[in-house]
């Protein structure tokens, strides 16, 4: 079984300030760290390797110093690490990086493709089906619990409100939720990330970089609903529903509910609740 | 003890117009009623408001000062700028604010119809329109008598800058003729001063221009400004924005954020069911539509909370009220990084908010000083020359606030609590719906005791021979109080369940489905325990010899408990009545006055709320032996948070 974990190093957003004239990211000064999600992958592959054998090989796309994440990946236990790096890729969208993504995967004989579900920078979520895409085969975004039992993938997808659960034939691209899994501790590995070019992946010069790349920034502009820790309501809404929205800390006061009874009554009660969402198969 | 928090903005000074604030914080106006009878500030009044500098707080807006006699709050106790000599009597008080770095400013309103006393006063309005849901019918004012309120205004104004303050606030806020001239609503005129917007605005806009006129561009003059008065005729949001902008337009200074009405007050002075920074949210709305500084306001009482608003950007500065009357030092506290110091306000009401409603001076439940500054304020405390050894018996709040002031004054304290924790009945009152802030009356008490020189023996049942065991020098008893029910009459072989409300909340399993609350008590007791059986699924009636539901409580607190209960198909409820009999499966009530009686059928479990009685075996037993004993809270008599934790103060700092 080979797996391979396709990670990104990104900005650390904690630390991303907004030039408040140009509406532009300040990126200068902020330290750059493996997307957390990607890390949830990475663990994903370790652990599916300990149960079923085979390799895990992290791979990324980036400039020379996106090596660093490569590394993390192998201190967390990696067998490879390969850096595409090349000028030819440099101003990539989503979609030029999904093709050279899946370029360096076919040359990798892989069973299995892991994601983070997103990367914090840019939020799209797009770079993982795009490679599915690309090979070919099945996908699963929002996947919140990844196993393989008899050569048969196991997934379950959190939809917010209910759990969908697929069973797939390998090969797949699985992309996962933070918190997944907890990561491992890294700890420092002899091996070091290889750096490839275009020239060892067999990919069209057209698809690739600017070229390949039709996604444009045009502005950044604020959504105007800015970050609040603080209760509101809708000011249009009758008095009554502004009041009982207030006091129930801004939730509809219809989504509360109590349920009384003995302790194995409610029990049972909350088990099948759970069996009904799909949180507990019975 | 807390790690030490970083604050980004609180600290950070701030400028209105030229005026420079050192921090952000602002003590908000209010009217204490210390003003004299005759309408003049008195020692009392200063020292309240030169204590919030002291404890750090960056500007101060004094009062409701009151323009014109056409419209005062009250007949006694607000403090009116159209006094003779009134700037001789504010002369002393700017400069002892300064003293500590901090900026004054004072709020003018005209009451309007909003008047306080019942039955009313003389009140006057632009037409003679009630507000909204209020019964005061006013005198419309006349043409004559609205130049001289707006030239009273002015001098005003011209009084304060000549007494040395630092700005002037106009209250168009929840209540006063401020907001009522600009309503289409209670504004029904047809000279220049009502009609279409520009004209309801007439009135505000003459008052600003000749503040402008006699003070200056350089005196700051600002504007508490209702943002939605959660009314069907009153202020909305959209037009609380369009006032804001208008005053900007006017050349005002910045805008105090403010909300509700001044009939019901329950969406003015949020009460503790509404979740903290309840008010932020609009600020932050008018933020996002004017250029000029806005205050942020609604049940903000941490300083934690306050830098995440301005970090946040929902406002450039922070107000509040009762957060400073509850712990005057609390910028200072949180300057110093000591934030398990601070002590917050419950947002209960009782003493402030209540107080004043009945044009009664105003006090705090937790903080004995509020109001007797001279007396109890920061540093009165004085260590004892002739430290003794104490035993105080009971870890409620009663015996914890003791402890916690012998303590400070050096005599050495030993506390012993029956229970596995410390405060007593809060621990039960904190379980009732929307009241859970009120266990910070004992998390601030156990925080102080912590750090002091106290030994706390918890799980540990105080006998005579423990007494003298320990053989202290002083006794004090705060041995609380047990649940009491007078007898009833019940049928032989009742399947009626009878539960006081301390047994309610500790057993909820024992709560049936059809409960019968009987409420003797007036105060939080049985509108919790009604609250918590309806939330359980219980059908739920509430039955009171009283006028109402909460007879004792603080009517804001009451009005969100009354918007909660109703909304249950459950919920019904009978007032002047009692409960005449128990019988087999029904409880049977009695009107007072009619004497009638009504079944109420299949009833399950009957509530009964009640004063407790005091539990005072131990103090009797010591008293009788001629041992140095003192009784204090539920043991002496059983009241409420205030009374006691006033009188362990005043007996600790006797002692």
């Amino acid at each position: 079984m080979n797996i391979i974990v396709c990670i990104k190093q990104v900005p650390n957003t904690k630390e991303v300030r907004i030039n408040t004239e140009t509406n532009n990211i300040i990126r200068e000064g902020v330290p750059s760290i493996l997307n957390p999600a990607d890390a949830n992958a990475i663990e994903a592959a370790l652990s599916i390797r300990e149960k079923k054998g085979g390799t895990v090989c992290a791979v990324s796309m980036g400039p020379q110093q996106s090596a660093d994440v490569l590394q993390e990946a192998l201190d967390m236990g990696a067998d490879r690490g390969i850096l595409l790096s090349d000028r030819m890729v440099a101003g990539s969208d989503t979609l030029a990086t999904g093709y050279a993504l899946s370029a360096m995967i076919k040359t990798l004989n892989a069973d299995l493709v892991l994601c983070g579900a997103e990367a914090i920078d840019g939020c799209t979520g797009q770079v993982g089906p795009i490679i599915a895409e690309n090979l070919g085969w099945p996908q699963f975004t929002y996947v919140n619990s990844v196993e393989i039992t008899n050569g048969c993938l196991k997934i379950k997808r959190d939809m917010r409100d209910t759990f969908e659960l697929y069973e797939c034939k390998l090969p797949a691209v699985v992309c996962v939720l933070k918190g997944i899994n907890i990561p491992r501790k890294s700890k420092d590995s002899d091996k070091r990330p290889e750096i490839i070019s275009v020239k060892e992946i067999d990919a069209e010069e057209e698809y690739l970089g600017m070229k390949g790349s039709p996604t444009r920034v045009s502005k950044i502009v604020f959504s105007g609903k800015s970050m609040s820790s603080f209760v509101s309501v809708d000011g249009s809404l009758p008095v009554r529903s502004r009041i009982r929205i207030l006091m129930n800390g801004g939730m509809s006061p219809k989504k509360i509910s109590f349920v009384r009874g003995e302790a194995k009554e409610l029990a049972d009660r909350i088990l099948e609740d759970e069996v009904l969402r799909g949180q507990i198969v019975k | 003890m807390s790690e030490k928090h970083t604050f980004k903005y609180l600290f950070s000074p701030f400028k209105i117009g030229k005026v420079e604030i050192k921090n952000r914080m602002v003590f908000q106006p209010h009217v204490p009623y210390y003003g004299s009878e005759d309408g003049y500030p008195t020692e009392t009044t200063k020292r309240y408001y030169i204590e919030r500098a002291k404890g750090g707080v960056g500007l101060i807006v004094i009062e409701s000062l009151m323009v014109h006699p056409s419209g005062v709050y009250a007949p006694h106790g607000c403090i009116c700028m159209y006094n003779e000599n009134i700037v001789d009597a504010w002369k002393d008080f700017p400069p002892r604010i300064h003293e500590y770095g901090t900026k004054v400013f004072g709020q003018l309103s005209h009451a309007g119809a909003d008047v306080l006393t019942k039955p009313h006063q003389l009140a006057s309005a632009p037409s003679q329109v009630p507000d909204d849901g209020a019964r005061v019918i006013p005198k419309e004012l006349d043409h004559d008598t609205i130049l001289e309120i707006i030239q009273g205004f002015a001098e005003a104004a011209y009084k304060l800058k000549a007494a040395g303050f630092d700005g002037v606030e106009l209250k168009f806020a929840h209540d006063g003729l401020l907001r009522a001239f600009s309503s289409p609503f209670l504004n029904r005129r047809t000279d220049e001063y009502g009609g279409c917007f520009e004209n309801r605005l007439r009135f505000f806009k003459e008052i600003v221009l000749n503040i402008r006129k006699l003070c200056g561009e350089d005196f700051p003059i600002g504007v508490r400004l209702c943002l939605d008065q959660f009314s069907e005729e009153g202020i909305t949001q959209e037009y609380g924005i369009r006032l804001a902008k208008t005053c900007e337009k006017y050349g005002i200074d910045y805008i105090n954020g403010d909300s509700g009405g001044g009939t019901d007050g329950s969406m003015q002075i949020f009460p503790m069911c509404m979740p903290l920074g309840t008010g932020v949210y609009l600020a932050s709305a008018v933020k996002k539509e004017v250029k000029i500084p806005v205050i942020g306001f609604g049940r903000i009482n941490d300083p934690v909370l306050m830098d995440m608003i301005l970090e946040e950007g929902h406002a450039d500065l922070v107000g509040s009220a009762r957060q400073f009357i509850c712990d005057s030092h609390t910028a200072i506290k949180a300057e110093m990084g000591n934030l398990d110091d601070i002590r917050h306000c419950i947002a209960c009401n009782d003493g402030c908010i209540y107080q004043c409603m009945q044009g009664r001076p105003i006090r705090c439940v937790q903080n004995p000083a509020a109001g007797r500054e001279t007396e109890l304020g920061e540093g009165t405390l004085k260590e004892t020359e002739t430290p003794k050894r104490i035993m105080v018996i009971g870890g409620g709040i009663a015996g914890m606030k003791f402890a916690e002031i012998a303590a400070k004054r050096k005599h050495k304290v030993a506390l012993y609590e029956k229970e596995d924790i410390l405060g007593g009945q809060i621990n039960l009152a904190e379980k009732m719906p929307f009241r859970a802030e009120i266990g910070e009356v004992a998390r601030y008490i156990r925080l102080q005791l912590q750090q002091l020189d106290v030994e706390i023996h918890t799980g540990v049942l105080v006998d005579e021979n423990l007494i003298q065991q320990v053989d202290p020098e002083i006794i004090v008893a705060a041995t609380g109080s047990r649940a009491y029910i007078p007898s009833v009459t019940i049928q032989e072989g009742s399947k009626v369940k009878i539960l006081d409300v301390r047994q309610a909340l500790l057993h909820p399993e024992f709560i049936g489905k059809h409960v019968v609350v009987l409420d003797k008590h007036g105060h939080m007791q049985a509108a919790g325990i009604t609250e918590f059986a309806l939330m359980l699924g219980a059908k739920v009636e509430y039955v009171t010899p009283y006028e109402k539901m909460g007879a004792d409580m603080d009517p804001l607190t009451m009005e969100m408990v009354r918007k909660r209960v109703f909304e249950y198909d459950d919920f019904s409820y009978e007032v002047y009545s009692d409960v005449e009999e128990i019988t087999e499966h029904d409880v049977v009530i009695k009107n007072n006055y009619s004497h009638k009686t009504r079944t109420i059928q299949d009833a399950d479990t009957l509530i009964y709320a009640n004063y407790p009685l005091s539990d005072n075996m131990l103090y009797k037993k010591m008293k009788q032996l001629g041992r140095n004993v003192y009784d204090i809270g539920d043991c002496r008599a059983p009241r409420l948070i205030e009374q006691v934790i006033y009188e362990s103060e005043m007996l600790a700092r006797k002692i």
